[in-house]
């Protein structure tokens, strides 16, 4: 387990995979918080800019620089879950190095355990630095917000990516071409999105942690969301045990 | 003593039977060459020893270990697959040492030492700190049978392990293998025949998913290669090609090909009449500058038995 652990982060550093999702959240991190201070003068600075505009945008607070560093952190985060993990297994099965490592006394479990913790290592760091970034960005232009909070917000984050990335590690898994799996990986993103615009249902899902990442990080007191961490760390394993069992069955 | 059993292993893929009841042993300490034209089901046959695949029936199993995606047989095996393929963002080094050694849990020294060891000997010391991306393919077949040594493994899987290599590689290569049978027990799959008469303790002939044929490689020559003349003539190569049309169809000839000015006769039977064909070679009223019972080959006996086969198919 050790060495197949090693040789994915490594894969994930020499191959840039752990340096452009840090980038592209770092990036978001900037953003949110910048963009949430200066749209209002960036729009009246716009020549031909209607009248009134200024009045209709939102007002540049603290709340909203966390809301959109949220926004765009999971909006982005989710793109990368989906796009970084699709070749994982499929890739190796169809380059044949899967069965070059398969053959060796290792099991069909830990080769998937393995991938799915160099994820979250790489996600995890990436959370990190643009949540760092995001901290430092609200507090120098609004104000400085308890780190706790913002610590909170990325653990909820974090969860929520992985979530995906575990989704789509499992369609990489299940399917025979990389855009297969990207493909079923989108499709069942998608459907859960539209489950989740159902509230009775909504509570349930990933994306509910978000909303609790977002209060916490403003310091609002909001109730925890029991039912969604549920199911984000039931279903993390429950998705991993899934790949297991259909990895064992297949030829390679 | 047995150290790899296969028992009527069956496999279809989709409409193609590629095993149909094969079944075989290997003894210890030999070298099992594994012959058979393209698509007989070497290398499936391989893939279920390795634990890549599973037989739809029958068993196979090493040193009493059956084999299958977790099966702890693997740990005796070391494979070389026809193709290896490989992490080509690692270097040799890295990918023999910190990635293969470190999967069969060998201890940092050992995994040190025996990463040297093998790059010497599969002629990788000076590309130890290369990446693999740039090794040539037979480069990377060297590496692939470094690879499959690490664990000082009882049984050494090889389907062609010399596919990709120069002639003087394949030297070395089949070298290796024929040492190895001191301490490991082989199973290599080729088409090439030369190879196996050379290192081959025993040849077992599959087609169709089935053996053809399986003894020692003497007995197997003793027992199937045709008995064959060689006529070479001091004349042209039209009247020689002329000359061997007229045997074609003779009682207790089975074949008579002309490469320029030498006659290669096939007898049905080993006392099918070698005088009569000398006879009708000083007939000819051209020269004859050789004229000896050729030595029997692999090649004989696998066109033989495996052309057997297609007919009856």
């Amino acid at each position: 387990m050790r060495t197949l652990l090693w040789k994915e982060l490594r894969e994930q550093w020499r191959s840039y995979r752990m340096l452009v999702v840090a980038a592209v959240l770092v990036a978001m991190g900037i953003l949110g918080p910048l963009t949430a201070r200066y749209m209002n003068e960036l729009m009246a600075s716009i020549p031909g800019t209607p009248e009134g505009l200024e009045a209709v945008l939102p007002a540049p607070t603290v709340e909203l620089a966390v809301a959109e560093l949220v926004d765009n952190l999971a909006q982005f985060g989710l793109i990368l879950a989906l796009l970084v993990p699709m070749a994982a297994v499929v890739g190796e099965k169809s380059t044949g190095t899967a069965a070059l490592t398969l053959s060796k006394p290792v099991s069909r479990g830990a080769f998937l355990l393995a991938k799915l913790l160099a994820l979250l290592t790489t996600f995890a760091v990436g959370l990190s630095l643009s949540v760092a970034t995001g901290y430092a960005y609200t507090g120098m232009l609004f104000r400085w917000l308890p780190i706790r909070g913002f610590a909170v917000l990325a653990g909820m984050l974090l969860l929520y990516l992985l979530f995906y990335a575990s989704l789509t590690l499992l369609a990489s898994t299940l399917m025979r071409s990389q855009l297969a799996a990207a493909g079923l990986a989108f499709g069942l993103a998608l459907s859960l999105g539209i489950v989740g615009t159902i509230p009775a249902l909504g509570a349930y899902l990933p994306s509910a942690l978000l909303g609790w990442g977002r209060a916490a990080a403003t310091g609002m007191a909001l109730e925890m969301p029991w039912k969604a961490l549920a199911t984000t760390l039931i279903l993390i394993p429950a998705m991993l045990l899934i790949g297991q069992a259909a990895l064992r069955r297949q030829e390679l | 003593m047995t150290t790899i059993r296969v028992e009527g292993l069956r496999k279809t893929f989709k409409q193609v039977r590629a095993l149909d009841g094969l079944s075989f042993e290997v003894a210890s300490g030999t070298v099992f060459g594994f012959l058979g034209p393209n698509g007989a089901g070497k290398t499936t046959t391989l893939r279920i020893l390795a634990g890549l695949a599973r037989p739809d029936s029958g068993a196979a199993s090493v040193e009493g270990h059956p084999t299958g995606p977790e099966s702890p047989a693997r740990r005796l095996i070391g494979y070389l697959p026809e193709e290896p393929h490989f992490y080509t963002w690692m270097t040799a080094t890295e990918f023999l040492r910190d990635y293969v050694a470190g999967l069969f849990g060998l201890a940092p020294g050992e995994a040190r030492q025996r990463t040297a060891e093998l790059l010497e000997l599969a002629g990788l010391k000076d590309a130890a700190r290369r990446r693999i991306a740039g090794f040539s393919r037979g480069m990377r077949q060297r590496l692939g049978l470094a690879q499959a040594l690490i664990n000082r493994p009882r049984v050494v899987l090889l389907d062609e392990p010399v596919s990709a290599l120069d002639p003087a590689g394949r030297r070395d290569m089949l070298l290796l293998i024929e040492e190895l049978k001191q301490t490991t027990t082989v199973l290599m799959s080729t088409h090439i025949l030369d190879d196996v008469e050379r290192i081959c303790d025993t040849v077992g002939i599959i087609d169709h998913g089935r053996m053809v044929a399986l003894d020692g490689r003497q007995t197997l020559l003793a027992r199937y290669a045709t008995p064959s003349l060689e006529i070479q003539f001091r004349a042209d190569a039209a009247p020689v090609a002329a000359w061997a049309a007229t045997l074609r169809g003779l009682p207790g000839i089975a074949s008579a090909t002309a490469e320029g000015d030498m006659v290669r006769v096939r007898l049905q039977t080993a006392d099918a009449g070698d005088q009569k064909v000398l006879g009708l070679a000083v007939a000819s009223e051209m020269p004859v500058e050789r004229f000896e019972h050729a030595r029997p080959t692999l090649e004989d006996v696998f066109l033989r038995l495996v052309g057997a086969q297609r007919q009856a198919a």
